[in-house]
């Protein structure tokens, strides 16, 4: 009687992690978008002033569209979208390290899209940039990882949790070698899918900007020119946002190194 | 008396004194006599110190004084007139190559002995240096073809000529020539015409460190003589403007003295120095005046080629324009022609350009798109020249190549290789209509996420725990109970009579209770529940009683056997009392 009981409470278990309620965010539909966006979103401004072929003017209308997106929830695919049409602003703009920032933050949350994807590579191709990723395993694997939004990696994060609860009730309730070797198969598959999961965990509460000088810039000890070079930051190289003093940025590097930068030379990529 | 012999005995035993010679340091020349071209050693010596150091080496003007060596230390100790004497020296040795001939004063050397700087006179103090006549007409170097200007840029070979009497068995030969690899700002770049091909090579040493490889060149007579020649040709590159110094160089060449050198003792040679007088290039900044915008940093004499691949195309498809430029310039230094910033390739899209080069040959290939079929040739491409010779700026530009370009799409490489080449298109992708894009969730929560995981974790844990208080899930008697109502089916669906369904039904009691089947035989089943003590045990035991009965009546006798639900409803009622 009591090994039902188990049973039935295992099963209950999974039920739990299924039925029990999501917590998802609400999005935005495009009808309630219309309702209370800025006049700028209702009347298509940006569009509009970038086929007429005033890109400075789509790019501050589409900044202050993307800065009113950000604040609404669910809204993480337009705001890719968005991104990814500021890029082509600054690429016509005559500013084309600018539009790899913007590129490379709108693939934040469409990571596989083929127009963002073909355009980073033309306009990195244009600036003679080295291919941004090296054809080793390690950085294949990485590029894997990041191909997923974080919603995406949350649902597969959620079907390896699965996966390994119905492992671990076979091995619990059966045991033996079939057992174990399925609960390491549920344990393996788990870890699998909760990689890219874990990345954005970790990925966390940084701020990433980007060097959007052609010529890299000068990493300094303190927020003055004449201050010491401490590293050479190169173009489109990414660094951890600090703290921003005046027209300064304070940046933690790859290697760990805490610099300051020209405000002008750097770029959020963080929407 | 017995006192006295054994203290003459310690006196004669006992350490004799330790005496310790003077301190002293001196310097001197291997020869106070030289020929122009010899390498002189200054050796310093200083004795019997504690600790010394060269403070100073003499600076004497046109000749080349070498780096200080690691000091040579030697000591000995000896008896002498009962004393033990000790000795030490150290010793460093300089090399001296003097530039020219004259009478040269030799200053003091500056050693520090025991902590005191002294000023250590040289002997002898002048070295005189002369040139060697007998080798000035058995042998000769030249530098040949040296310019006496060039501008910043302009390449200028270098040709080392030398050589010596055939007559002579010459055993070794070097060279001294102090302005190789001096000259700051001045390059060596790959020469033209300069093929070491078929001819046999000579490898000489010069300055002493290094080792350079000559042609043997066809020998020459001069004046009844017949030398045998080699040469060395270098092509240099001045990068900003100065004189150079060409100081003056010498060749050394020795042959073996006959009649020496037998029973393993080294040959005696002598030696023999050739010059060749030193000399100047000047080097001029490239004028101001005149200088195009679009002038690159080319400086020399060129000529320009220009080669496609196809000149009968598509629209959009990818042609390779092959430009070269040969000639003696600064091949490897000049920005060659950006074709995008060209208005005669408006009608052209430049995808990329491969630039290499080889000797004094830079070859460009540009990746260019005709993009409408109203482009009728590749434009001519122009590169501005600055030539030394008549020290203008010049225009080269390349022949126009006609070109028939076919309306129509080009092959879409992207389609036909995959996402790879998507890159490859020629221009940005449009915008996205972003406002229509349907709202997408922001996933479930993290926590709640994480939460499942440890969830999951615990509750197979205390599953698992409470699973084998009952023992291993997986062991044989575990296994047997969970497939025994299976095998019972199985078996009354296989029974053929009553017989066989009876054992199979004693089997399957056999494995809920942990006995042999044989004792299920003719029991008596209702006895065996009340010994448990449990009543519901009872209840379903009088079930099973009946059935076994039956199953017994109609193997044995003539009564009707139950049918298989019957059999099975009992023993299941049976099996899960038994488990309880």
């Amino acid at each position: 009687m009591k090994l039902y009981k188990w049973k039935f409470l295992g099963l209950l278990a999974l039920l739990v992690c299924v039925v029990m309620p999501e917590a998802r965010a609400a999005g935005t539909t495009p009808e309630t978008l219309r309702s209370f966006a800025p006049e700028s979103i209702l009347n298509d401004v940006g569009e509009k002033a970038y086929r007429a072929g005033e890109y400075e003017r789509a790019r501050v209308t589409w900044t202050k569209d993307l800065n009113f997106l950000s604040t609404q929830p669910g809204n993480e695919a337009r705001i890719g979208q968005l991104c990814y049409n500021l890029g082509n602003a600054a690429y016509r703009d005559g500013e084309p390290m600018r539009a790899i920032a913007w590129y490379t933050a709108a693939r934040k949350h469409l990571p596989r899209d083929a127009d963002l994807l073909a355009n980073l590579k033309f306009v990195r191709g244009e600036l003679a940039l080295p291919p941004e990723h090296s054809s080793g395993i390690l950085s294949t694997l990485a590029a894997s990882l990041r191909s997923w939004t974080r919603a995406e990696s949350k649902s597969f994060a959620l079907i390896g949790v699965l996966l390994l609860a119905g492992a671990l009730l076979y091995e619990a309730l059966r045991g033996g070698t079939r057992g174990r070797t399925l609960a390491l198969l549920g344990v393996f598959l788990c870890s699998l899918l909760w990689l890219p999961f874990l990345r954005h965990c970790l990925a966390g509460d940084s701020s990433p900007h980007m060097v959007v000088a052609a010529r890299g810039t000068n990493g300094r000890s303190e927020p003055r020119p004449d201050s010491k070079t401490l590293v050479q930051l190169d173009p489109t190289e990414m660094a951890d946002h600090l703290d921003t003093w005046q027209d300064w940025t304070k940046l933690r590097t790859k290697t760990g190194e805490e610099v300051w930068v020209s405000s002008k030379k750097v770029m959020s990529i963080d929407w | 008396m017995k006192l006295s012999v054994l203290w003459l005995l310690a006196l004669a035993f006992m350490a004799p004194a330790h005496a310790q010679n003077q301190v002293s340091a001196k310097a001197r020349l291997t020869t106070g006599l030289a020929n122009l071209g010899e390498t002189i050693q200054l050796r310093i010596i200083v004795e019997n110190a504690q600790s010394a150091r060269v403070l100073k080496l003499p600076v004497i003007d046109d000749v080349q004084v070498g780096q200080l060596g690691p000091a040579n230390r030697s000591s000995f100790t000896e008896y002498r007139g009962g004393v033990l004497v000790s000795r030490s020296s150290l010793q460093w040795s300089v090399s001296l190559q003097p530039t020219r001939e004259g009478e040269f004063d030799i200053p003091p050397v500056v050693v520090e002995v025991d902590g005191k700087p002294q000023n250590v006179e040289v002997t002898p103090s002048s070295l005189k240096v002369v040139k060697d006549q007998q080798g000035g007409k058995l042998g000769f170097l030249e530098v040949l073809e040296i310019p006496k200007r060039v501008y910043e840029g302009q390449p200028f070979p270098v040709r080392l000529r030398l050589g010596w009497a055939e007559r002579l068995q010459v055993t070794q030969a070097s060279l001294a020539l102090p302005w190789w690899g001096s000259h700051s700002g001045v390059l060596e770049v790959e020469g033209p015409g300069f093929s070491q091909r078929g001819k046999k090579i000579q490898e000489l040493r010069v300055n002493n460190r290094l080792v350079v490889a000559f042609t043997l060149e066809p020998s020459i007579e001069i004046e009844g003589e017949s030398y045998r020649v080699y040469e060395n040709r270098r092509t240099l590159v001045a990068t900003r403007s100065t004189d150079l110094e060409f100081g003056q160089s010498a060749l050394k060449f020795a042959e073996a003295v006959e009649g020496s050198g037998g029973f393993g003792r080294r040959p005696r040679v002598r030696e023999y120095y050739a010059t060749a007088d030193p000399f100047e290039v000047e080097v001029l900044p490239i004028p101001e005046e005149g200088r195009p915008f679009e002038w690159g940093g080319a400086v020399g004499s060129l000529k320009a080629e220009r080669r496609l691949n196809a000149r009968d195309v598509v629209a959009g498809e990818t042609i390779q324009l092959e430009v070269t430029w040969s000639g003696m310039a600064n091949i490897e230094f000049f920005d060659v022609p950006d074709l995008k910033r060209l208005d005669a390739f408006e009608g052209f899209r430049i995808l990329g350009q491969d630039d290499t080069h080889l000797g004094m040959e830079r070859r460009v290939v540009y990746e260019i798109v005709p993009l409408t079929s109203e482009v009728t040739e590749v434009p001519a491409v122009p590169l501005w020249i600055f030539n030394p010779e008549s020290e203008a700026y010049e225009l080269l530009e390349t022949e126009p190549v006609p070109l028939r370009v076919a309306e129509g799409q080009a092959l879409d490489l992207g389609d036909a290789f995959g996402e790879e080449e998507q890159g490859e298109k020629i221009d940005l992708r449009d915008l996205h209509d972003w406002r229509s894009e349907e709202p997408v969730s922001a996933g479930w929560d993290s926590k709640w996420i994480f939460s499942n995981l440890l969830f999951v974790l615990i509750a197979w844990w205390l599953l698992r725990s409470q699973v084998r208080k009952h023992g291993d899930p997986d062991s044989r008697v575990r296994r047997n109970l969970r497939r025994a109502e299976k095998t019972l089916r199985r078996e009354l669906d296989a029974a053929g009579d009553a017989r066989q369904s009876s054992v199979a039904l004693c089997h399957f009691l056999s494995v809920q209770t942990g006995e042999d089947s044989e004792a299920w035989i003719g029991r008596d089943a209702m006895k065996w529940a009340r010994a448990k003590d449990s009543e519901t045990l009872v209840a379903a035991a009088s079930e099973l009683k009946e059935v076994l009965g039956a199953l017994d009546g109609a193997a044995y006798h003539s009564g009707a056997a139950p049918d298989r639900s019957t059999i099975l409803k009992a023993a299941q009622k049976f099996a899960k009392q038994v488990a309880a």
